[in-house]
């Protein structure tokens, strides 16, 4: 049952099947030939799985976040940020990866992030003189920083699977995102002096305070968000709601650049894409249950442990398997799959089952932009219209400073874990 | 990986028939969008009531979790019907024609026998629950309602892969 349970979805997944159906196909084969249990279990390990109060923020993020982007805010926050780092060399890069993170605090989504600010800066990048590779590679790099910043949907989603706080992974996810994003900051202002490009913008406070006038609603939205959170005023899943409402409130009534019908339409794009994900859910599951009940799950587990491996090592494998899985399948498809049986081999070697959060989460946001099916790099072709050939050499350093990045994340626990001692 | 927005391609098979669209399409779109607004406005009364006026909207939580439920099982009716649901295609895109089509052909057969034994499940489910009576805890909503979605989901999400056989044995939808 073991290898029906492990081998059959990875053959189905291999041959394209989609991965709600392969969760299903292998749960019911695994029902009908292998188990006592009655069927009728699949319909109610599908309604206890969806009706988790924490997952309800997932529909009400991916709301908040497309209200903004349609709304004006991006357009703000580039311009808040450019008037805060314009006067270094490399401002417009450097503004593109600060307004990722920030806009990162809104959305919870890295294609909702890269279509965002993406459209509004790649043709001012060709424009000071960078080239189509670095404007393209950058641009779809940056937009993997939203997974790791607060809120994240991946996050959520992993916190579902290992039964982990989303409260404590959020909070985690801080200091790696920001190194994250200190760390592509730092490469951009090499490139620039390297390059000669001495794209430098007039800085005053003048406009400083002008854009941040501008986009002082725009900006409210991460602080109610991760403040009411860390405040303790709400829980993760009522400060998205406060986020949708606030969202509206700022578009349609402050901006005035969303009309009531753009509301309904965001509301019938988020829960389009939050059933696409959902659907996984609901029979991961049925499939994580039957992984528990069946026996399969401690298998893997005692059989990585008769390795007798060292938990730095456990986590090298980890890293390079999640790496090589982020190229091919989407975030929320792997977190869900392979959470179940990871977390419980991260817990059995004695890793803290929120460091391991970030660690999956990371590997699999690197996945978003490397090639050859980083979801990032069909959303970047499809905005900038840029052909593989030159956006995927643009990739590269962006993929090798983030594998470096998550080499610290890994083995320095202390960075994810320390910002949680200031919580309780 | 499928592109989950842009899964759309009606360029070579013809269009389906407006009532299909209607059913499988703009009618979920509708419902769902305004289940998921009633939903955020419950989450926003609950957080203002609880904090503004020292009353919880005990009920909320199960409401909106019964929401989000109908949200998922019938916008995943939209999500068969346009092809669009999450796969990695990084085999079968680079099949030839003849191969393609009989994996594209045996994923629709597993959909649909996959599904109705799902569909079958939930009937009997559904009837124990809807003769037992149960209700939810705190808002008292007959339980049959929220587990209906899952039947009524799912059997839609067959139908409109049945209707939409030759877009999923070619692959554009």
């Amino acid at each position: 049952m073991e290898w029906a349970m492990i081998g059959l979805p990875l053959i189905l997944l291999v041959l394209g099947f989609p991965v709600f159906l392969l969760l299903l196909a292998t749960c019911i084969v695994v029902l009908v030939f292998f188990s006592n249990d009655p069927a009728t279990v699949i319909h109610q390990v599908m309604f206890g799985s969806v009706s988790k109060f924490a997952l309800l923020a997932v529909p009400f993020f991916i709301f908040a976040g497309e209200m903004m982007s349609r709304g004006g805010v991006s357009i703000r926050l580039v311009n808040w940020v450019g008037s805060i780092v314009g006067g270094v060399r490399g401002s417009l890069p450097l503004t593109v990866v600060g307004t990722a993170t920030v806009f990162g605090a809104i959305s919870g989504s890295t294609a909702a992030t890269v279509a965002a600010v993406g459209s509004l800066t790649y043709q001012p990048l060709r424009d000071k003189g960078y080239t189509e590779s670095f404007a393209s590679g950058m641009l779809t790099s940056a937009g993997a920083i939203a997974n790791i910043i607060p809120p994240s949907i991946a996050m959520i989603l992993y916190g579902f699977a290992a039964e982990a706080s989303v409260v404590d992974l959020f909070a985690a996810g801080i200091l790696p995102g920001l190194l994250l994003a200190a760390c592509f900051a730092l490469y951009i202002f090499w490139y620039a002096r390297r390059h000669g490009i001495r794209e430098i913008e007039n800085v005053s406070w003048r406009g400083f305070l002008a854009a941040t006038r501008s986009g002082i609603w725009a900006l409210g939205a991460p602080a109610i968000i991760l403040g009411g959170i860390y405040s303790g005023i709400f829980a993760p899943t009522e400060a998205a709601g406060v986020a949708c409402v606030y969202a509206m409130f700022v578009t349609v009534f402050i901006y005035r650049e969303a009309r009531w019908q753009d509301v309904f339409d965001v509301a019938a794009t988020s829960v389009y894409l939050t059933a696409q994900i959902f659907i996984i859910v609901a029979f991961a599951g049925v499939y994580s249950w039957l992984l528990t009940v069946s026996g399969a799950a401690q298998g893997a587990v005692d059989l990585i442990e008769g390795w007798n491996l060292q938990p730095w090592a456990v986590l090298l494998v980890i890293n390079i398997f999640l790496l090589m899985v982020g190229t091919v399948l989407d975030t929320p498809s792997a977190i869900l799959v392979l959470t179940p049986l990871l977390a419980q081999i991260a817990n059995a070697v004695g890793i803290d089952l929120v460091h391991f959060g970030i660690i999956v989460v990371m590997n699999l946001s690197i996945g978003t932009f490397t090639p050859p099916f980083g979801l990032n790099i069909f959303v970047a072709q499809a905005v900038f219209k840029v052909p593989l050939s030159s956006l995927y050499p643009g990739l590269v350093p962006f993929i090798l400073i983030s594998i470096g990045v998550l080499g610290i994340v890994t083995y320095v626990p202390g960075l994810s874990l320390w910002i949680l001692k200031f919580i309780y | 990986m499928t592109d989950p927005i842009d899964a759309r391609d009606d360029s070579a098979l013809p269009e389906p028939p407006a009532w299909q669209r209607h059913v499988f399409v703009t009618g979920p779109r509708i419902l769902t969008a305004t289940l998921i607004l009633a939903g955020i406005a419950i989450n926003f009364a609950n957080v203002v009531s609880r904090y503004l006026f020292s009353f919880a909207l005990y009920w909320a939580e199960e409401i909106m979790i019964f929401l989000v439920l109908w949200c998922v099982f019938i916008g995943a009716v939209a999500v068969a019907f346009n092809g669009a649901h999450l796969r990695m295609d990084l085999v079968s895109s680079r099949l030839g024609p003849p191969w393609r089509n009989l994996l594209n052909g045996l994923i629709v057969a597993t959909f649909v026998v996959c599904g109705i034994f799902v569909v079958v499940q939930s009937w009997k489910v559904l009837d124990l629950i809807g003769r037992s009576g149960d209700v939810s805890v705190t808002a008292g909503v007959p339980m049959v309602l929220p587990h209906a979605a899952l039947l009524i989901g799912m059997a839609l999400a067959v139908l409109a892969v049945g209707f939409r056989f030759r877009a999923y044995l070619h692959n554009r939808f």
